[in-house]
């Protein structure tokens, strides 16, 4: 059964979401279009008019993208609002399955449609900083100096650490390090859908539907604020950290041997934030399933 | 209080609420699937579709059903009178497990509101409940998807009979197509109970002969019909039981052999006993 909702729940997401794709995926061809075309054929010197569309194209392509973030989320939120407590609950609510059932097939769905947003906006942010870096480099050293995007990220990796002040750390430990802030990016986008999912739950229950659709956004930043200050407190009272060299993954309670890890090209990484926002998602998890299985009323 | 008519009045007894524990070891160790909720609402041993205590219903203080206690026993087809305002939706809504913001208790067929009731029940609100997106066909699948009681073929049939194009998207469909649909899909399943919110409302005379044509010659033998509507006279003859509202209270509860035995036809009983029910408390 949950397999039955999570697909639905995906094909309902989908159906009003694939169109912002699509136009994603438009704008992006037509971007990648200008910034490939040798302007100079056209008769531009290489610093005017050419330049400026390609410029124009990295920014227009960045802010597509974060337009998709925004409508990612506003299509995700509608959606659950609706097919949960609008009148299309009145079937979804009769349906003899768990809240918990209807909970996770939803924030499964949503988190993954959130998710993609966010890879789509990273893909274009990184794109066009590394377009913007190698242009900038090549006419310090010329093209030749650049051939591969390879190249061009290794060495603005390695200016970001220099200008940072600490080594920059081999591909091997880099490339651990950018997937467990990936990860952690991953699971603070997970949790941050079943809060909004929460709040729109908690604005269906009585006595808090008093205060009307305002409520859903309150809840949300009420829940945000409590749940970022509770993570904060054990934060400052619980540090462990994870130091990543090229041999091994050490747990470590020390911060001058994070700080010495960095000095050393070693990557480092605090957990007991990422497991206070676990915890806390989970329990948000296990309160808006009660709160729809007893709680709730549809419109 | 329900009204004193003839012997049929019902003074019905309180009873304990439990939780609703009856289905989730089944559907637990199913993988919560509809078949696993599939078993009949019979196997409980209730002789009563529904048992109503003590229920009450508010919405911002305003009171819809005020303390109401009634039983409907199974097997009937049940008409759910009253005029508009008077909570008969609310009390579906709620019946459905569409609106858990009450007080009282409620069994049905033997168990509380809950996933072993819902797999029983089938429930057609007064509006259209599926998404504009959907085809005729995604409805079919998606009931197919969640109730073990749902017969797919005979619902394609149904849309064939009712010149109901497979592929046509409901938001395309007019409101009497829509009505159509999501009553041929509801008409589709085998359930114990089926609660009929309004099924006349907004169609012509002509289409509440069709309507109630379906509604009658295609619901499991035995099954509870409750239907909620205030066009009492088309439907009066079609009725086992009658369940008034009023006033946010049970006005009448008894069997139709009951109302009968007055000399009155239900609409004249409907419209004495209603009288000045119109407001609500």
């Amino acid at each position: 059964m949950l397999g039955k909702l999570t697909k639905n729940a995906f094909k309902s997401n989908a159906a009003g979401i694939y169109n912002i794709y699509i136009a994603e995926g438009i704008i992006t061809i037509v971007m990648l279009i200008l910034l490939l075309v040798d302007w100079t054929k056209w008769g531009d010197t290489g610093v005017g008019l050419g330049l400026a569309i390609k410029c124009i194209a990295s920014v227009a392509l960045c802010i597509t993208a974060a337009i998709g973030i925004v409508m990612t989320f506003v299509s995700v939120f509608s959606d659950f609002k609706r097919n949960m407590y609008g009148i299309e609950g009145h079937l979804t609510l009769s349906l003899p399955v768990r809240g918990s059932s209807l909970l996770f097939a939803k924030w499964l769905s949503g988190a993954f449609w959130v998710i993609l947003s966010y890879l789509v906006f990273c893909l274009a942010a990184g794109g066009s900083a590394l377009y913007i870096f190698r242009h900038s480099m090549s006419i310090v050293e010329g093209d030749a100096a650049y051939s591969s995007i390879y190249q061009v990220a290794t060495e603005m990796i390695r200016q970001l650490c220099d200008s940072a002040g600490i080594v920059t750390p081999s591909a091997h430990v880099l490339g651990y390090v950018v997937a467990m802030y990936a990860f952690d990016g991953g699971i603070r986008a997970c949790s941050f859908v079943l809060l909004v999912f929460f709040a729109i739950t908690l604005a269906h229950c009585r006595p808090f539907n008093k205060l009307g659709k305002i409520g859903a956004v309150l809840y949300f930043f009420a829940g945000t604020f409590i749940t970022q200050t509770f993570a904060s407190m054990i934060t400052k009272l619980v540090k462990i950290y994870v130091v990543v060299s090229d041999t091994a993954f050490t747990f470590t309670l020390s911060e001058a041997e994070v700080k010495a890890a960095w000095q050393m090209g070693f990557g480092a990484y605090s957990m007991t934030n990422l497991y206070c926002t676990v915890v806390m998602t989970v329990a948000v998890f296990l309160v808006t399933a009660y709160l729809i299985d007893r709680k709730v009323n549809a419109e | 209080m329900a009204k004193d008519i003839g012997s049929g009045i019902y003074n019905p007894e309180p009873f304990e609420s439990k939780p609703d524990t009856s289905s989730a070891p089944q559907a637990a160790a199913a993988g919560n699937s509809a078949a696993a909720n599939a078993e009949p609402a019979a196997s409980t041993g209730d002789k009563y579709a529904f048992k109503v205590r003590d229920l009450t219903k508010d919405y911002d203080g305003h009171v819809v059903l005020n303390n109401i206690s009634f039983d409907i026993p199974k097997g009937k087809i049940v008409g759910l009178l009253g005029p508009n305002g008077c909570g008969k939706s609310t009390l579906m809504k709620i019946l459905s497990g569409v609106i858990h913001d009450y007080s009282g208790t409620i069994k049905i067929g033997g168990r509380p509101v809950g996933i072993g009731s819902k797999a029983h029940l089938a429930y057609l609100p007064d509006r259209t409940y599926f998404p504009e997106r959907f085809r005729t066909i995604d409805c079919i699948n998606y009931f197919a998807d969640f109730f073990a009681d749902f017969d797919k073929v005979k619902a394609i049939e149904f849309a064939g009979k009712f010149g109901l194009d497979l592929n046509q998207r409901i938001k395309t469909m007019s409101k009497g197509m829509q009505e159509k649909l999501q009553l041929l899909m509801v008409m589709s399943r085998a359930a114990d109970i089926y609660l009929l919110d309004e099924p006349l409302g907004g169609v012509d005379p002509a289409a509440r002969a069709v309507i109630l044509d379906i509604i009658m010659s295609n619901y499991k033998e035995n099954a509870t019909v409750v239907i909620s509507t205030h066009l009492v006279n088309d439907l009066e003859h079609s009725f086992d039981h009658v369940l008034m509202l009023g006033k946010g209270s049970v006005l009448v509860n008894t069997g139709i052999d009951t109302l009968r035995s007055t000399g009155k036809s239900v609409e004249e009983i409907f419209k004495e006993v209603i009288g000045d029910a119109w407001e609500v408390d």
